[in-house]
């Protein structure tokens, strides 16, 4: 099946780094989830460690379960199947998350794609193609929720996580490792944290090509490539209700924030972007700390600060 | 030669033209409309799942099972060396929903057998698992009840067609639910083993893995909690961020051995009446000593605990308070203990990971206050060591199956080949010279007729050869082979024989078209037909045109496998064997026709056209003798056996043209018989023949 999982294009432990970082960490835990090899590198005491290392495992299985479009048992999929779910504590979170980023990102991020990505793969033609009722079931606006319910208000609705879940699951695996005493982590789960310790993570777009070094402490770094897979009528897979069938403006965007599901959602609104408006307000409201865009032909445009 | 050479051009332009005809032809997974035609309600073709796979979708959206080709997954070679394509659904329990066939190039079925004898097997799969046993063919000696087996209709005479379309669709389905169903296999039950003798301490359980744990501290659990309504609901999460809310130690004490090394006497005598009684209970040991306590209030003793649940595979595994009273030996961790049950039956594999958590719950409000829970769960698994696996016995592969159910052919078809080529071998002179050697002869052919061709199917035929070549040039597996046990056998004996007779044993003896054409010729000299005599130059000439028939089969079958199975009717065996000339009518009127020449011409089809008779020819080059007698008077000047060779197998000079013999032996009855055979006659008239030599020039 072709994954719509984002082309995971930050090169943290390649170009070199991988030696200093793991040389540097006291251990490096490595296994596989969301479709992608993630891994944990760890400073702190030994005791403890396999203690913080299977609660961490636990949290990426637990949050993949609530989360995953695949898995036909996952709360995701329960909500888009009955079209109303009793939220578990972190599903209820991330939405909170995601609708915030939602109204921040102008609604470029928007979970209710998910109908228009299915279709587009179904049919090999432009959105127009597709009839326009295909929007009445699109539009984040069509989802009511609270603390505790979500529920759809058309038929025939459906979302998806996967331009943030995995970032949120980062935040989750850092947060867990925290409250066992291990603070001074960095987790990959295709975005990156980096904890109460700084560490080099190198941005690089799906070519290889480097496109920056970043410094991060207590930060997270997440990428968009649009280019990572296209439709047949030369869209990307990167998409907003209204916006079906437009070559991407940018081939990949990183985005450094606090957290790595706003860095997530946020490095998906911006690939979206036509131009670096969103990014420039993004940064100066401090809901990112750095936008990286690399436009179509190369150049790369950094918005905010340069670390 | 000339002949030959004429052709040569010919030849060339209908290999270009093949050429063209299958650079056209490229073999690509389905399109969505195609796949979608073999959908039937309520069931929809949902998103593509890779390998020509597909989900499909049920009324409700939910994904209720998966649709695909077998050709990707499971690509194995039929008879005709072309994969055969089939489109098979499941359901998510492995159910089959249906089977269509969707190509196939099987010679059997392309044309002789009806097409539709294929598309009938195929909707035998209809509601059977892919967890039975499903068989193909008829219960011989099997027949005992609860026998886990189950068979499928085979189709007659295409045996070996049929069998590699239902490997195909076994192959491609095991593919599928191996990828998509967690925990599929065939479910072999495991069982500890009772006299398992190891000794250990908690710490040597520690280490090496079976004794596992899991904490979680109110930091943790106030993470997952944080950002939601139930953040501030408990206050020792908050106050206390270093304190223990879980402290879990799970150890599976299935095995006598690690029950020993954490249980107190008493309880291990519990345990061990209690594992009596359920013997397909696998207990599970769990130690808290943290806040969290297990149980809720509301637990009741000897049922499913509220809090705590197990996975293995994605799948639920159901657990139940054993209600022993647990009491840990010295040096185990203290705690609240409980000893958890869960039937082995039911598909829990303790030697394989699962996953066992605690649920962590968290009430907002007062009144009807809104429930908010987290599963912590820890990853388990024993090592292999403690347990046995009633391994059930393999399936015998498909060929020792083909053999056991042709048993009695293979039997009688052995004995047969034993007693010709032993009669041949032993006793040729005196066969031939036997004054009943014609009417034998005939009961032969008879039996090669009606047991070989008719009712064992082993009419030879091209097609075999070709496929070899063709899998041989393809890196392919020769297994199909091995699926017609009973045309292999005869293989094996004409390959064999070509060393020792050449091709005569075979075109002479085993092949069923062959002796249908040789009664013709007797049918039709009892009706005094007038028989046509082919000059002797034009027989010379004729000879070659079987060997640019296989030529073109040969190319065909690797430039357009489907012209070659077009060209590859040029042989009438399938309709004068295969089908017992029910077939349309042109086939029949062609294998008739060859027939009726027959009864006018010898042999006309063997001698000039029959490409497997050209191959045979061939293969007849390894000929290591010169078997047939000849004396020094066989040609020159005697030229008996050469005028009453039918085969015109004999050369003017008396030598045996070994490539067109047909080992009828009519020559060797001659050379045997006083009466005929001139020299004999002669020498007993105390006579010799003029010995004049004559060259061959003069006389051809």
């Amino acid at each position: 099946m072709i994954t719509r999982r984002r082309f995971l294009a930050i090169a943290a432990f390649s170009a070199g780094s991988i030696g200093a970082l793991t040389g540097k960490a006291d251990a490096v835990w490595r296994g596989r989830a969301f479709g992608a090899d993630i891994s944990i590198a760890l400073h702190g005491p030994d005791a403890g460690r396999d203690t913080a290392l299977a609660a961490a495992r636990d949290t990426i299985s637990r949050i993949e379960h609530l989360f995953s479009i695949y898995d036909p048992g996952s709360q995701l999929s329960v909500l888009n199947r009955t079209g109303r779910l009793t939220m578990p504590p972190e599903f209820a979170r991330l939405v909170q998350i995601a609708d915030r980023v939602h109204a921040q990102s102008d609604g470029l991020f928007d979970p209710t794609i998910q109908p228009l990505f299915a279709a587009k793969l179904r049919v090999a033609g432009s959105g127009q193609a597709l009839g326009e009722e295909i929007w009445n079931r699109i539009g984040w606006r069509h989802v009511r929720f609270d603390d505790r319910e979500i529920a759809f208000t058309q038929a025939g609705m459906s979302i998806t996580f996967n331009g943030i879940a995995q970032g949120f699951a980062t935040d989750r695996v850092a947060e867990t490792l925290s409250s066992h005493g291990y603070d001074q982590a960095v987790v990959n789960i295709g975005e990156y944290r980096v904890g109460d310790r700084a560490a080099a993570i190198g941005v690089a777009n799906q070519a290889g090509d480097m496109l920056a070094e970043l410094q991060l402490k207590n930060q997270a770094v997440a990428t968009t490539a649009s280019d990572g897979f296209m439709f047949a009528d030369g869209s990307g897979h990167i998409l907003a209700p209204g916006r079906t069938d437009e070559q991407p403006a940018w081939k990949t965007v990183s985005v450094v924030a606090d957290t790595a599901a706003v860095a997530d959602g946020m490095s998906t609104a911006l690939a979206l972007s036509p131009d670096d408006q969103l990014a420039l307000r993004l940064v100066k409201g401090d809901i990112i700390s750095t936008a990286i865009m690399q436009r179509l032909d190369g150049k790369v445009v950094t918005r905010g600060e340069t670390l | 030669m000339m002949l030959a050479g004429r052709l040569l051009p010919i030849l060339a332009a209908a290999i270009c033209l093949l050429y063209s005809v299958t650079s056209a032809a490229i073999a690509e997974t389905m399109e969505r409309e195609a796949a979608s035609a073999h959908i039937e309600p309520p069931y929809a073709l949902g998103e593509p799942i890779g390998d020509g796979g597909w989900e499909l979708i049920n009324l409700d959206g939910r994904v209720a099972g998966y649709a695909f080709e077998s050709v990707p997954l499971a690509p194995l070679p039929g008879f005709s060396g072309t994969t055969i394509n089939l489109f098979v659904q499941i359901t998510l329990e492995g159910k089959f929903i249906d089977v269509d066939l969707v190509e196939h190039k099987e010679p059997i079925f392309v044309s002789g057998l009806d097409g539709a004898l294929f598309h009938e097997f195929v909707t035998q799969y209809k509601g059977y698992s892919i967890n039975d046993s499903l068989v193909v063919g008829v219960p011989y000696g099997d027949q005992r009840s609860g026998s886990s087996l189950v068979y499928l209709d085979g189709v007659a005479k295409a045996t070996a067609s049929v069998r590699i379309a239902h490997e195909s669709v076994l192959g491609a389905a095991f593919a599928i639910a191996r990828d998509k169903f967690a925990g599929f296999g065939p479910r072999i039950p495991v069982n500890p083993k009772l006299d398992h003798d190891e000794k250990f301490t908690w710490d040597m359980l520690v280490e090496q893995g079976i004794a596992k744990r899991r904490i979680v501290n109110n930091a943790e659990l106030q993470s997952a909690f944080a950002g939601t309504l139930w953040a501030d609901d408990d206050p020792e999460a908050l106050d206390e961020p270093d304190g223990v809310y879980i402290d879990l130690w799970v150890v599976d004490i299935g095995s006598p051995a690690i029950a020993r090394a954490v249980l107190s006497k008493y309880s291990f005598g519990e345990l061990q009446r209690f594992v009596e009684i359920s013997k397909d209970d696998e207990p599970i040991l769990m130690i808290e000593a943290g806040r969290h306590g297990l149980v809720s209030e509301d637990f009741v003793r000897n049922t499913s605990p509220d809090l705590i649940s197990a996975s293995q595979d994605g799948f639920p595994v159901a657990l139940r308070d054993s209600d022993l009273d647990v009491e840990l030996k010295s040096g185990v961790p203290e705690g609240e203990a409980m000893i958890l049950r869960t039937d082995r039956r039911l598909g829990f594999d303790p030697t394989r990971e699962w996953a066992l958590s605690l649920r962590a719950v968290r009430k907002h409000g007062v009144f009807r206050p809104e429930i908010g829970s987290v599963d912590f769960s820890v990853m388990y698994q024993m090592p292999e060591r403690f347990y046995n696996r009633d391994v059930p016995p393999q399936p015998e592969p498909p060929w020792k199956q083909a053999l056991a159910q042709r048993g009695a052919d293979m039997i009688g078809l052995t004995i047969m080949l034993v007693v010709v080529c032993g009669a041949m071998i032993f006793f040729m002179p005196r066969l031939a010279g036997h004054r009943h050697y014609t009417a034998i002869r005939l009961s032969v052919l008879a039996l090669v007729i009606g047991f070989v061709g008719w009712w064992g199917q082993g009419q030879l035929s091209i097609v075999t050869p070709l496929g070899v070549m063709k899998a041989l040039a393809e890196g392919r597996s020769l297994e199909f082979l091995v699926y017609d046990p009973f045309s292999l056998l005869i293989w094996a004996v004409v390959l064999l024989s070509f060393v020792y007779w050449g091709r005569g044993l075979f075109c002479g003896w085993l092949c069923p078209f062959g002796a249908m054409q040789e009664f013709a010729h007797h049918i039709g000299r009892l009706l005094k037909i007038r028989q046509i005599d082919i000059p002797a130059r034009l027989d010379r000439q004729l000879v070659w045109v079987k060997y640019v028939v296989l030529v073109v089969l040969v190319a065909s079958a690797f430039l357009s496998p489907a012209l070659n199975s077009k060209l590859i009717e040029v042989e009438p065996f399938k309709t004068a064997v295969t089908t017992y000339f029910v077939r349309e009518w042109y086939f029949v009127a062609y294998a008739v026709g060859l027939l009726l020449i027959s009864m006018v011409v010898f042999k006309g089809f063997c001698r000039y056209i029959c490409p497997l008779g050209a191959f045979m020819a061939i293969g007849g080059l390894l000929r290591g003798r010169d078997w047939i007698e000849r004396r020094a008077d066989c040609g020159s000047p005697c030229q008996l056996c050469r005028v009453s060779c039918a085969y015109k197998a004999i050369k003017p000079n008396g030598s045996i043209r070994y490539d067109e013999c047909f080992q009828c032996l009519d020559c060797v009855t001659i050379y045997e018989d006083r009466k005929k055979c001139v020299p004999l006659r002669l020498a007993d008239k105390g006579k010799q023949l003029r010995t004049k030599p004559v060259r061959e020039k003069e006389l051809a």
